[in-house]
Protein backbone atom coordinates (compact mmCIF):
# COMPACT_ATOMS: atom_id res chain seq x y z
CA UNK A 1 0.00 0.00 0.00
CA UNK A 2 1.11 3.57 -0.94
CA UNK A 3 0.46 6.25 1.39
CA UNK A 4 1.57 9.56 -0.69
CA UNK A 5 -0.81 11.39 -3.67
CA UNK A 6 -0.41 10.38 -6.63
CA UNK A 7 -0.13 12.62 -9.70
CA UNK A 8 -2.60 12.22 -12.97
CA UNK A 9 -2.04 11.36 -16.03
CA UNK A 10 -2.06 14.39 -18.62
CA UNK A 11 -6.00 15.14 -19.39
CA UNK A 12 -8.29 18.11 -20.07
CA UNK A 13 -9.76 19.35 -16.59
CA UNK A 14 -13.47 20.30 -17.57
CA UNK A 15 -14.04 24.09 -17.37
CA UNK A 16 -17.64 24.62 -17.24
CA UNK A 17 -20.31 22.57 -15.56
CA UNK A 18 -22.09 20.00 -18.10
CA UNK A 19 -23.70 17.13 -18.82
CA UNK A 20 -21.09 15.09 -20.70
CA UNK A 21 -19.34 12.09 -18.89
CA UNK A 22 -16.35 12.86 -17.15
CA UNK A 23 -12.90 11.41 -16.59
CA UNK A 24 -12.44 11.28 -12.83
CA UNK A 25 -9.03 10.50 -11.65
CA UNK A 26 -7.72 10.06 -8.16
CA UNK A 27 -5.33 11.80 -6.54
CA UNK A 28 -4.28 9.15 -3.84
CA UNK A 29 -4.33 4.89 -4.45
CA UNK A 30 -7.62 3.38 -5.33
CA UNK A 31 -7.25 -0.79 -4.52
CA UNK A 32 -5.32 -2.85 -7.64
CA UNK A 33 -8.52 -4.91 -8.56
CA UNK A 34 -6.49 -8.12 -7.57
CA UNK A 35 -6.15 -6.92 -3.85
CA UNK A 36 -10.21 -7.07 -3.54
CA UNK A 37 -11.49 -9.85 -0.83
CA UNK A 38 -15.26 -10.84 -0.92
CA UNK A 39 -15.58 -8.27 2.38
CA UNK A 40 -14.18 -5.23 -0.09
CA UNK A 41 -16.70 -6.59 -3.13
CA UNK A 42 -19.84 -6.89 -0.51
CA UNK A 43 -18.81 -2.93 0.06
CA UNK A 44 -19.24 -2.26 -3.90
CA UNK A 45 -22.16 -3.95 -3.83
CA UNK A 46 -22.68 -3.89 -7.38
CA UNK A 47 -19.67 -6.30 -8.60
CA UNK A 48 -18.79 -3.97 -11.79
CA UNK A 49 -17.83 -1.03 -9.67
CA UNK A 50 -14.76 -2.88 -9.53
CA UNK A 51 -13.75 -1.57 -13.03
CA UNK A 52 -14.36 1.83 -11.20
CA UNK A 53 -10.95 4.02 -9.72
CA UNK A 54 -13.64 6.09 -7.74
CA UNK A 55 -15.22 3.11 -6.11
CA UNK A 56 -11.90 1.20 -5.65
CA UNK A 57 -10.49 4.12 -3.39
CA UNK A 58 -13.24 4.50 -1.60
CA UNK A 59 -13.87 0.88 -1.02
CA UNK A 60 -10.48 0.83 1.63
CA UNK A 61 -13.25 0.82 3.76
CA UNK A 62 -16.14 -1.84 2.73
CA UNK A 63 -18.45 -1.20 5.57
CA UNK A 64 -18.48 2.69 4.91
CA UNK A 65 -19.13 2.38 1.86
CA UNK A 66 -21.75 -0.43 1.52
CA UNK A 67 -23.94 1.57 4.03
CA UNK A 68 -23.25 4.87 2.09
CA UNK A 69 -23.81 3.14 -1.49
CA UNK A 70 -26.95 1.39 0.11
CA UNK A 71 -27.98 4.68 1.39
CA UNK A 72 -27.76 6.56 -2.02
CA UNK A 73 -29.48 4.00 -4.02
CA UNK A 74 -32.56 4.05 -1.78
CA UNK A 75 -32.45 8.05 -1.88
CA UNK A 76 -32.54 8.32 -5.57
CA UNK A 77 -33.91 5.16 -6.90
CA UNK A 78 -36.36 3.93 -4.90
CA UNK A 79 -39.59 4.35 -6.67
CA UNK A 80 -42.15 4.03 -3.59
CA UNK A 81 -41.98 6.79 -1.42
CA UNK A 82 -41.08 10.85 -2.20
CA UNK A 83 -40.28 12.54 -6.09
CA UNK A 84 -39.97 11.21 -9.04
CA UNK A 85 -36.75 10.57 -10.27
CA UNK A 86 -36.23 13.27 -12.47
CA UNK A 87 -37.11 15.65 -9.46
CA UNK A 88 -34.68 13.51 -7.35
CA UNK A 89 -31.88 14.15 -9.48
CA UNK A 90 -32.81 17.77 -10.16
CA UNK A 91 -31.92 19.05 -6.38
CA UNK A 92 -28.62 16.73 -6.08
CA UNK A 93 -27.98 18.42 -9.47
CA UNK A 94 -28.72 22.25 -7.84
CA UNK A 95 -26.87 20.93 -5.17
CA UNK A 96 -23.79 20.14 -7.15
CA UNK A 97 -24.07 23.49 -8.90
CA UNK A 98 -24.42 25.59 -5.61
CA UNK A 99 -21.00 24.32 -4.21
CA UNK A 100 -19.28 23.85 -7.53
CA UNK A 101 -18.81 20.40 -8.01
CA UNK A 102 -18.39 20.39 -11.52
CA UNK A 103 -18.08 16.54 -11.79
CA UNK A 104 -20.95 15.78 -9.24
CA UNK A 105 -23.07 17.96 -11.33
CA UNK A 106 -22.32 16.15 -14.39
CA UNK A 107 -24.03 12.63 -13.42
CA UNK A 108 -26.99 14.06 -11.86
CA UNK A 109 -27.48 16.99 -14.48
CA UNK A 110 -27.41 13.78 -17.38
CA UNK A 111 -29.73 11.95 -14.80
CA UNK A 112 -32.29 14.82 -14.65
CA UNK A 113 -32.52 15.99 -18.02
CA UNK A 114 -32.95 12.18 -19.12
CA UNK A 115 -35.49 11.64 -16.71
CA UNK A 116 -37.34 14.89 -17.08
CA UNK A 117 -36.67 15.14 -21.05
CA UNK A 118 -36.23 18.94 -19.93
CA UNK A 119 -32.73 18.87 -21.31
CA UNK A 120 -32.76 23.05 -21.98
CA UNK A 121 -34.07 23.92 -18.00
CA UNK A 122 -31.48 21.43 -16.73
CA UNK A 123 -28.67 22.96 -19.52
CA UNK A 124 -29.89 26.62 -18.07
CA UNK A 125 -29.72 25.54 -14.70
CA UNK A 126 -25.58 24.51 -15.38
CA UNK A 127 -25.14 27.20 -17.69
CA UNK A 128 -26.49 30.39 -15.18
CA UNK A 129 -26.67 29.13 -12.04
CA UNK A 130 -29.09 28.47 -9.42
CA UNK A 131 -30.68 31.53 -9.68
CA UNK A 132 -32.33 31.30 -13.11
CA UNK A 133 -36.18 30.85 -13.43
CA UNK A 134 -37.04 27.07 -14.25
CA UNK A 135 -40.28 27.10 -13.60
CA UNK A 136 -42.67 27.30 -10.50
CA UNK A 137 -41.99 23.72 -8.94
CA UNK A 138 -38.13 23.54 -10.12
CA UNK A 139 -37.47 26.98 -8.65
CA UNK A 140 -38.81 25.44 -5.61
CA UNK A 141 -36.73 22.17 -5.33
CA UNK A 142 -33.49 24.58 -5.84
CA UNK A 143 -34.35 27.06 -4.06
CA UNK A 144 -34.51 24.52 -0.94
CA UNK A 145 -31.93 22.46 -2.51
CA UNK A 146 -29.42 25.17 -2.06
CA UNK A 147 -30.90 26.11 1.50
CA UNK A 148 -29.59 22.77 2.90
CA UNK A 149 -26.40 22.87 0.96
CA UNK A 150 -25.44 26.23 2.94
CA UNK A 151 -23.33 26.57 5.75
CA UNK A 152 -24.78 27.10 7.74
CA UNK A 153 -28.03 25.47 6.98
CA UNK A 154 -30.54 28.32 6.20
CA UNK A 155 -33.62 25.79 5.25
CA UNK A 156 -36.71 26.83 7.02
CA UNK A 157 -40.14 26.90 7.27
CA UNK A 158 -40.73 28.92 4.40
CA UNK A 159 -39.13 26.59 1.85
CA UNK A 160 -41.31 23.68 2.97
CA UNK A 161 -44.29 26.26 2.42
CA UNK A 162 -43.05 26.74 -0.80
CA UNK A 163 -42.69 22.86 -1.40
CA UNK A 164 -46.33 22.25 -0.51
CA UNK A 165 -47.66 25.38 -2.56
CA UNK A 166 -46.17 23.62 -5.62
CA UNK A 167 -47.82 20.25 -4.74
CA UNK A 168 -44.32 18.22 -3.26
CA UNK A 169 -46.67 14.92 -1.42
CA UNK A 170 -48.51 15.33 -4.77
CA UNK A 171 -46.05 12.83 -5.82
CA UNK A 172 -47.04 10.12 -3.23
CA UNK A 173 -51.42 11.54 -3.61
CA UNK A 174 -50.96 10.34 -7.21
CA UNK A 175 -49.04 6.87 -6.29
CA UNK A 176 -51.58 6.14 -4.02
CA UNK A 177 -54.30 6.44 -6.54
CA UNK A 178 -52.44 4.32 -8.97
CA UNK A 179 -53.83 0.39 -7.64
CA UNK A 180 -57.28 1.85 -6.77
CA UNK A 181 -57.94 3.76 -10.33
CA UNK A 182 -58.35 3.14 -13.98
CA UNK A 183 -55.14 4.87 -15.10
CA UNK A 184 -57.07 7.49 -17.09
CA UNK A 185 -58.57 8.58 -14.28
CA UNK A 186 -55.20 9.04 -11.96
CA UNK A 187 -54.83 12.67 -11.37
CA UNK A 188 -51.69 14.10 -13.42
CA UNK A 189 -51.88 17.19 -10.80
CA UNK A 190 -52.97 17.06 -7.63
CA UNK A 191 -54.00 21.51 -6.57
CA UNK A 192 -55.46 21.05 -3.01
CA UNK A 193 -58.54 23.34 -2.22
CA UNK A 194 -59.86 24.72 1.19
CA UNK A 195 -63.43 23.89 0.33
CA UNK A 196 -65.70 22.90 -2.71
CA UNK A 197 -67.95 25.12 -4.39
CA UNK A 198 -71.30 23.47 -3.74
CA UNK A 199 -74.59 23.75 -5.47
CA UNK A 200 -77.69 24.20 -3.21
CA UNK A 201 -78.17 20.69 -3.76
CA UNK A 202 -75.18 19.68 -2.36
CA UNK A 203 -73.26 18.60 -5.81
CA UNK A 204 -69.96 20.09 -6.49
CA UNK A 205 -69.59 22.95 -9.09
CA UNK A 206 -67.12 21.82 -11.34
CA UNK A 207 -67.54 25.09 -13.59
CA UNK A 208 -66.62 26.92 -10.66
CA UNK A 209 -63.12 24.83 -10.43
CA UNK A 210 -62.58 25.21 -14.12
CA UNK A 211 -62.87 29.01 -13.73
CA UNK A 212 -60.59 28.87 -10.45
CA UNK A 213 -57.98 26.54 -12.81
CA UNK A 214 -58.03 29.47 -15.47
CA UNK A 215 -57.18 32.12 -13.51
CA UNK A 216 -54.50 30.24 -11.51
CA UNK A 217 -52.57 29.97 -14.16
CA UNK A 218 -52.44 26.21 -14.04
CA UNK A 219 -53.28 24.26 -17.07
CA UNK A 220 -54.22 20.50 -17.25
CA UNK A 221 -53.28 20.04 -20.74
CA UNK A 222 -49.56 19.22 -21.41
CA UNK A 223 -49.09 18.74 -17.23
CA UNK A 224 -46.57 15.98 -16.06
CA UNK A 225 -47.31 14.23 -13.41
CA UNK B 1 -36.78 1.19 16.23
CA UNK B 2 -35.41 4.68 17.16
CA UNK B 3 -31.94 5.74 15.80
CA UNK B 4 -29.17 8.28 16.01
CA UNK B 5 -31.35 10.53 13.65
CA UNK B 6 -34.52 10.26 15.42
CA UNK B 7 -33.06 11.20 18.89
CA UNK B 8 -31.24 14.21 16.67
CA UNK B 9 -34.82 15.53 15.02
CA UNK B 10 -36.54 14.19 18.07
CA UNK B 11 -38.70 11.74 16.53
CA UNK B 12 -41.29 10.40 18.69
CA UNK B 13 -41.76 6.20 17.94
CA UNK B 14 -45.65 6.51 15.96
CA UNK B 15 -45.42 10.00 15.00
CA UNK B 16 -46.22 11.01 11.25
CA UNK B 17 -42.00 11.74 10.85
CA UNK B 18 -41.66 8.01 12.27
CA UNK B 19 -43.79 7.07 9.29
CA UNK B 20 -42.54 9.34 6.88
CA UNK B 21 -38.54 7.67 7.62
CA UNK B 22 -40.46 4.52 7.48
CA UNK B 23 -41.53 5.08 4.12
CA UNK B 24 -37.28 5.14 3.15
CA UNK B 25 -36.79 2.08 5.17
CA UNK B 26 -33.24 1.82 3.64
CA UNK B 27 -32.04 4.79 3.59
CA UNK B 28 -33.23 5.15 7.43
CA UNK B 29 -31.82 1.57 7.96
CA UNK B 30 -27.95 2.09 6.02
CA UNK B 31 -27.94 6.15 7.48
CA UNK B 32 -27.67 4.58 11.14
CA UNK B 33 -25.23 1.24 9.71
CA UNK B 34 -23.29 4.55 7.97
CA UNK B 35 -23.06 5.58 11.76
CA UNK B 36 -22.30 2.73 13.03
CA UNK B 37 -19.20 1.99 10.89
CA UNK B 38 -17.70 4.87 11.13
CA UNK B 39 -17.92 5.22 15.06
CA UNK B 40 -17.60 1.72 16.12
CA UNK B 41 -14.96 0.58 13.38
CA UNK B 42 -13.67 -3.19 12.95
CA UNK B 43 -10.10 -1.53 12.67
CA UNK B 44 -8.74 1.97 14.68
CA UNK B 45 -5.45 1.49 12.48
CA UNK B 46 -6.17 4.36 10.16
CA UNK B 47 -8.55 6.34 12.51
CA UNK B 48 -9.19 5.55 16.04
CA UNK B 49 -12.45 6.57 17.68
CA UNK B 50 -10.99 8.93 19.67
CA UNK B 51 -10.22 11.29 16.30
CA UNK B 52 -13.27 10.76 14.53
CA UNK B 53 -15.63 11.45 17.45
CA UNK B 54 -13.32 15.14 17.03
CA UNK B 55 -13.60 15.83 13.99
CA UNK B 56 -17.26 15.16 14.29
CA UNK B 57 -17.16 17.96 17.02
CA UNK B 58 -15.64 20.26 15.01
CA UNK B 59 -17.85 19.47 11.87
CA UNK B 60 -21.17 20.25 13.80
CA UNK B 61 -19.51 23.17 15.45
CA UNK B 62 -18.71 24.58 12.01
CA UNK B 63 -22.43 23.97 10.96
CA UNK B 64 -23.45 25.93 14.57
CA UNK B 65 -26.19 23.03 15.45
CA UNK B 66 -26.37 22.73 18.85
CA UNK B 67 -28.04 19.34 18.88
CA UNK B 68 -25.42 18.03 16.84
CA UNK B 69 -22.66 19.90 18.97
CA UNK B 70 -24.11 18.18 22.00
CA UNK B 71 -24.34 14.63 20.95
CA UNK B 72 -20.94 14.48 19.75
CA UNK B 73 -19.76 16.76 22.83
CA UNK B 74 -20.73 13.68 25.37
CA UNK B 75 -19.65 11.02 22.47
CA UNK B 76 -16.31 12.54 23.34
CA UNK B 77 -16.43 13.09 26.96
CA UNK B 78 -17.55 9.65 27.36
CA UNK B 79 -14.44 8.44 24.84
CA UNK B 80 -12.24 9.53 27.67
CA UNK B 81 -10.53 12.25 25.14
CA UNK B 82 -7.91 14.26 26.89
CA UNK B 83 -9.16 16.94 28.94
CA UNK B 84 -7.24 19.98 26.68
CA UNK B 85 -9.21 18.62 23.72
CA UNK B 86 -13.16 20.23 24.30
CA UNK B 87 -11.62 23.42 24.31
CA UNK B 88 -9.05 23.64 21.98
CA UNK B 89 -11.62 22.11 19.11
CA UNK B 90 -13.99 25.25 20.33
CA UNK B 91 -11.24 27.54 19.64
CA UNK B 92 -10.98 25.47 16.61
CA UNK B 93 -14.08 26.39 15.39
CA UNK B 94 -14.73 29.80 16.55
CA UNK B 95 -11.64 30.41 14.68
CA UNK B 96 -12.70 28.60 11.53
CA UNK B 97 -16.28 28.89 11.48
CA UNK B 98 -17.88 31.02 8.40
CA UNK B 99 -20.29 31.26 5.50
CA UNK B 100 -19.94 28.32 2.42
CA UNK B 101 -19.71 27.06 -0.35
CA UNK B 102 -17.03 29.20 -1.65
CA UNK B 103 -14.08 28.70 -3.34
CA UNK B 104 -12.14 28.65 -7.10
CA UNK B 105 -13.46 27.24 -10.36
CA UNK B 106 -10.82 26.08 -13.01
CA UNK B 107 -9.17 28.87 -15.18
CA UNK B 108 -11.89 29.28 -17.82
CA UNK B 109 -15.72 31.38 -17.87
CA UNK B 110 -17.00 29.84 -14.34
CA UNK B 111 -13.82 31.85 -12.97
CA UNK B 112 -16.20 35.05 -13.22
CA UNK B 113 -18.15 33.23 -10.01
CA UNK B 114 -14.90 32.31 -8.03
CA UNK B 115 -15.78 34.06 -4.77
CA UNK B 116 -12.94 33.93 -2.11
CA UNK B 117 -12.80 33.10 1.39
CA UNK B 118 -10.55 31.79 4.30
CA UNK B 119 -8.03 28.93 3.66
CA UNK B 120 -8.30 27.43 7.41
CA UNK B 121 -4.96 27.53 9.23
CA UNK B 122 -5.28 25.84 12.62
CA UNK B 123 -3.83 28.00 15.28
CA UNK B 124 -0.34 27.18 17.57
CA UNK B 125 -2.10 26.44 20.61
CA UNK B 126 -4.99 24.67 19.05
CA UNK B 127 -2.17 22.06 16.99
CA UNK B 128 -0.37 21.66 20.29
CA UNK B 129 -3.24 20.35 22.11
CA UNK B 130 -5.01 17.92 19.00
CA UNK B 131 -1.67 16.88 17.87
CA UNK B 132 -0.50 17.41 14.30
CA UNK B 133 -2.83 15.01 12.89
CA UNK B 134 -6.16 16.07 14.32
CA UNK B 135 -4.24 19.52 12.99
CA UNK B 136 -4.42 18.52 9.46
CA UNK B 137 -7.64 16.76 9.59
CA UNK B 138 -8.90 20.00 10.82
CA UNK B 139 -7.90 21.92 7.65
CA UNK B 140 -8.85 19.08 5.68
CA UNK B 141 -12.50 19.02 7.17
CA UNK B 142 -12.61 22.73 6.62
CA UNK B 143 -12.34 22.73 2.59
CA UNK B 144 -14.41 19.95 2.67
CA UNK B 145 -17.39 22.03 4.54
CA UNK B 146 -16.84 25.44 3.77
CA UNK B 147 -14.95 25.31 0.37
CA UNK B 148 -15.29 21.63 -2.17
CA UNK B 149 -14.41 23.09 -5.05
CA UNK B 150 -10.68 24.28 -4.16
CA UNK B 151 -9.67 20.51 -3.51
CA UNK B 152 -6.47 20.12 -4.89
CA UNK B 153 -3.31 17.58 -4.10
CA UNK B 154 -1.76 19.59 -1.28
CA UNK B 155 -4.82 19.12 0.97
CA UNK B 156 -4.45 15.17 0.23
CA UNK B 157 -0.12 16.12 0.84
CA UNK B 158 -1.04 18.25 4.07
CA UNK B 159 -2.51 14.82 5.73
CA UNK B 160 0.29 12.49 4.55
CA UNK B 161 2.55 14.73 6.33
CA UNK B 162 0.63 14.63 9.16
CA UNK B 163 0.99 10.65 9.13
CA UNK B 164 -2.74 9.64 7.62
CA UNK B 165 -2.52 6.24 5.82
CA UNK B 166 -4.66 6.37 2.64
CA UNK B 167 -7.13 4.64 4.03
CA UNK B 168 -7.32 7.23 6.53
CA UNK B 169 -7.91 9.47 4.67
CA UNK B 170 -10.58 8.22 2.78
CA UNK B 171 -12.07 7.54 6.40
CA UNK B 172 -12.26 10.74 7.15
CA UNK B 173 -13.47 12.20 3.96
CA UNK B 174 -16.39 9.58 4.40
CA UNK B 175 -16.94 11.19 8.09
CA UNK B 176 -17.18 14.37 7.23
CA UNK B 177 -19.77 13.47 4.06
CA UNK B 178 -21.98 11.50 6.45
CA UNK B 179 -22.16 14.24 8.48
CA UNK B 180 -22.50 16.74 6.23
CA UNK B 181 -25.55 14.54 4.98
CA UNK B 182 -26.59 14.10 8.73
CA UNK B 183 -26.99 17.37 9.83
CA UNK B 184 -28.98 18.31 6.83
CA UNK B 185 -31.59 15.24 7.40
CA UNK B 186 -31.70 16.06 11.01
CA UNK B 187 -31.75 20.12 10.32
CA UNK B 188 -34.62 19.18 7.13
CA UNK B 189 -36.40 16.85 9.42
CA UNK B 190 -36.58 19.35 12.35
CA UNK B 191 -38.19 21.85 9.96
CA UNK B 192 -40.59 19.68 8.96
CA UNK B 193 -41.41 19.15 12.59
CA UNK B 194 -41.94 22.19 13.44
CA UNK B 195 -44.23 22.31 10.25
CA UNK B 196 -46.89 19.89 10.27
CA UNK B 197 -48.79 20.20 6.73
Amino acid sequence: MSDKVISTPPHVEPVVFTRDMLDWLPWLEPMAEQELTARHMAGLVDAARAKSAYFRLLVRDPEVLEHRTKTDKDIFYNPEAGLPRAERELAAAATSRFNGCIYCASVHARFAATYSKRVEDVDRLLDKGVDTDLDARWNAIVAASVALTSTPITFGPEHVDALRKVGLDEASIVKACRPLMASFKVPRRVIEVTEWPMTESGKIQKHVLKARLAGSGESLIGATG
Amino acid sequence: MSDVIDTLAGIEPGSPLDAIRNGRLQARTHAQASYDSLFKPLTEADASKLERIAVACFVAGLHGRPEMEAFYGTALAEAGAPAAWKGAIAAAVTAAKGQGPYGHYPKGPLSAEDKAGPVFKIGAAERAALGARLAAAFEHTHMLVFHPRDAAPPYLQALVDAGWSTTGIVVISQLVAFLSYQIRVVAGLRVLKARPA
